[in-house]
């Protein structure tokens, strides 16, 4: 909308600002990348057994153990690196097992809450579950739910599934009501498409936008939560080596002063975070 | 005919509707409980007891009874805040998880008050001084929602107050080693010892708060303020703002005007916030080891103890359901558009 009495520099600036923000910036991309490569080739290229006794207990950092060593005398360097890998698969194999979970709940329920009957009701009720698990706090839910099953990998990617899914089916739910009544639904209907159909191939590819927009947060908070279980005990059994746990024992060590156990996995976990939310949001950024 | 149920229908149903969700998600977590592998009597045991004792322990859990007579058992007790006794303390869970509720919530509480200052006056930074230093501060800021675990910030807290700077006492407890907590009068452990009116107790309570109160609203004042800077600008552009500038108010009176219709929207999000700082303030108890709901629940997953364990769950959900109800009838009575069945005027 441009008129004569806008002043020239001021339209010369938009313009600059919307070629500007039309182009993707790639090297935001970057950190998260360099993450990715550590994750899948850092473990191999280690100095020391991450899960072994390498040296003295307790060691500042030095020449020969860049990040100290813990107080069981293993390699802090080697153990946040390995760690990387650890904490990304799962927390990447919870975001995208609660994705497809929060999409199809979410376009099931959407679809057939206004359904009279049985299939209606519960669906409503898978609405109000999924809103309940919603407002849960996750790290409870989490705690309990590892405790109770046993920590293993295979328990902790499905507990992250389960705190993670019900913002993504909310976010799939709430689209799903808004495509439902759009013309090209009717159209699918009245062309005679099964209802199964319209639900899969007609609404949910319209619906899941939000969904994938929200997946980088997703990934970041299951990394976060499953930090935060190791951090309080239920995480990977030891010696695996993970973030959450060599926090604790980290945290444990820095009363006495030692600060590097605890330093080194914690900047990890800030930088990994940090970078897959500014990939994130580059990727949402509005390009027109 | 308007009755007086058809005009208050739009808080009653939400009132009617927290029990029957409550009941609905004991039933869930009783099955949950059920669903784990292996004998309860002997994890909680760790395998140690004999034949006889564990017979005794199935009978005291009433594990040999027909799952649907356990339900309704379960039920019956839930109903009589009967949760069980707890392995751990020996006590009742449901007496042992009310009386550290105060704790967690009163910690949970002075995080999200911080935290909506600091987002209040960033804000305002970001939004009435576009061009200073604050505003890109700000601005930087609140992008970082979410790329701030609170549990990170609490250890680099430690890190740097107490292992470097040596100017933080011990993340040990809510006081000093030496002093004993003043008497409860409330529960809430802060409040108690601000109404002991004993200086150096609060002192020392305040400086071991500092750190975890920092840490969370640190964590968790950029997604205040991710909603609140786009609600100010779209407040300032408003006609209600170019009416007071028209009209000649102060830009004193501006600022409370526009920060006054941007404010509902901050409220649905901390209200939604708060989940996530009860879940926030669980780790920070056991990091500075505060007690609470937080350091209960890691002692009981320590000590395989189930009726603890299903006890937090119940009544963490609880707060949890009856803030949001608090949130949600706050936001209907500021802004009556949202009732469900509202008569327009």
């Amino acid at each position: 909308m441009t008129t004569f009495s806008t002043p020239q520099p001021a339209v010369d600036r938009r313009a600059k600002a919307a070629f500007a923000s039309s182009q993707l910036r790639w090297w935001l991309f970057l950190p998260a990348g360099i993450l990715v490569l550590i994750a899948l080739i850092g473990p191999t290229v280690l100095p020391y057994d991450p899960v072994d006794i390498v040296g003295v207990p307790s060691q500042a950092p030095n020449a020969d153990h860049w990040f100290g060593t813990d107080q069981n005398g293993m390699d802090v360097f080697s153990r946040v690196i390995a760690a990387a890998r650890t904490n990304m698969f799962v927390a990447a194999l919870a975001a995208i097992g609660s994705t497809l979970i929060g999409i199809v709940i979410g376009v099931i329920g959407g679809m057939n809450e206004p359904v009279r009957g049985l299939r209606g009701f519960l669906a409503r009720t898978l609405a109000r579950s999924v809103e309940i698990l919603d407002a849960v706090p996750a790290i409870i839910v989490g705690l309990v739910l590892v405790a109770l099953f046993g920590p293993s990998t295979t328990t902790i990617i499905v507990v992250l599934i389960v705190v993670s899914l019900a913002r993504q089916s909310k976010l799939v739910r709430t689209e799903v009501l808004k495509v439902r009544g759009d013309s090209f639904v009717d159209a699918a209907r009245m062309a005679g498409a099964l209802e199964t159909n319209i639900m899969f191939t007609t609404v949910l590819p319209n619906s899941i936008r939000p969904a994938l927009e929200n997946f980088s947060a997703t990934f970041g908070l299951a990394i976060i939560v499953e930090a935060a279980l190791g951090f309080l005990g239920v995480g990977m059994p030891p010696p695996t080596p993970e973030w959450g746990t060599m926090i604790a024992t980290g945290a444990a060590d820095a009363l006495n002063f030692r600060w590097w156990g605890a330093a080194f996995p914690t900047a990890a976990l800030i930088v990994t975070v940090s970078s897959i939310a500014i990939a994130g949001s580059e990727i949402l950024r509005k390009r027109h | 005919m308007r009755t007086w149920f058809s005009n208050n229908r739009w808080w009653l149903a939400r009132l009617a509707a927290l029990p029957l969700h409550l009941f609905a998600f004991a039933i869930v977590v009783f099955f949950i409980v059920r669903l784990v592998p292996g004998d309860a009597a002997i994890t909680m045991t760790e395998g140690q007891a004999s034949a006889e004792q564990l017979d005794e322990i199935r009978e005291s859990l009433g594990l040999n009874e027909p799952v649907i007579v356990q339900l309704g058992l379960f039920l019956l007790n839930l109903l009589r805040l009967d949760f069980g006794t707890a392995n751990s303390t020996g006590q009742s869970v449901f007496s042992d998880v009310i009386s550290r509720v105060p704790q967690t919530l009163e910690l949970t509480l002075m995080a999200l008050f911080v935290a909506a200052v600091i987002a209040v006056l960033l804000s305002a930074a970001a939004v009435f001084a576009p061009k200073s230093p604050f505003a890109l501060v700000a601005r930087g800021y609140s992008r970082a929602a979410g790329a701030l675990p609170d549990f990170c910030l609490g250890i680099i807290a430690i890190l740097v107050f107490y292992v470097v700077l040596r100017v933080s006492p011990a993340p040990l407890g809510r006081l000093d080693a030496r002093m004993s907590s003043p008497e409860s009068v409330t529960n809430f452990p802060f409040f108690d010892t601000l109404l002991s009116g004993n200086s150096a107790l609060i002192a020392s309570a305040a400086s071991h708060l500092v750190l975890p109160i920092a840490a969370m609203s640190l964590a968790y004042a950029p997604y205040l303020m991710k909603q609140l800077i786009p609600g100010l600008e779209e407040q300032v552009e408003a006609p209600s703002t170019r009416f007071r500038i028209a009209s000649g108010g102060s830009r004193f009176m501006m600022i409370v005007s526009v920060f006054r219709r941007a404010l509902p929207a901050v409220l649905v999000v901390s209200g939604s916030l708060l989940g996530s700082l009860i879940g926030g303030a669980v780790v920070m108890e056991s990091m500075f080891g505060l007690g609470g709901i937080g350091q209960y629940a890691v002692n009981a997953v320590n000590a395989s103890d189930y009726p603890a364990m299903q006890g937090v769950l119940i009544v963490i959900v609880a707060v949890v359901l009856l803030i949001f109800l608090i949130v949600d009838l706050l936001t209907l009575i500021l802004d009556p558009r949202r009732r469900v069945g509202a008569v327009s005027a």
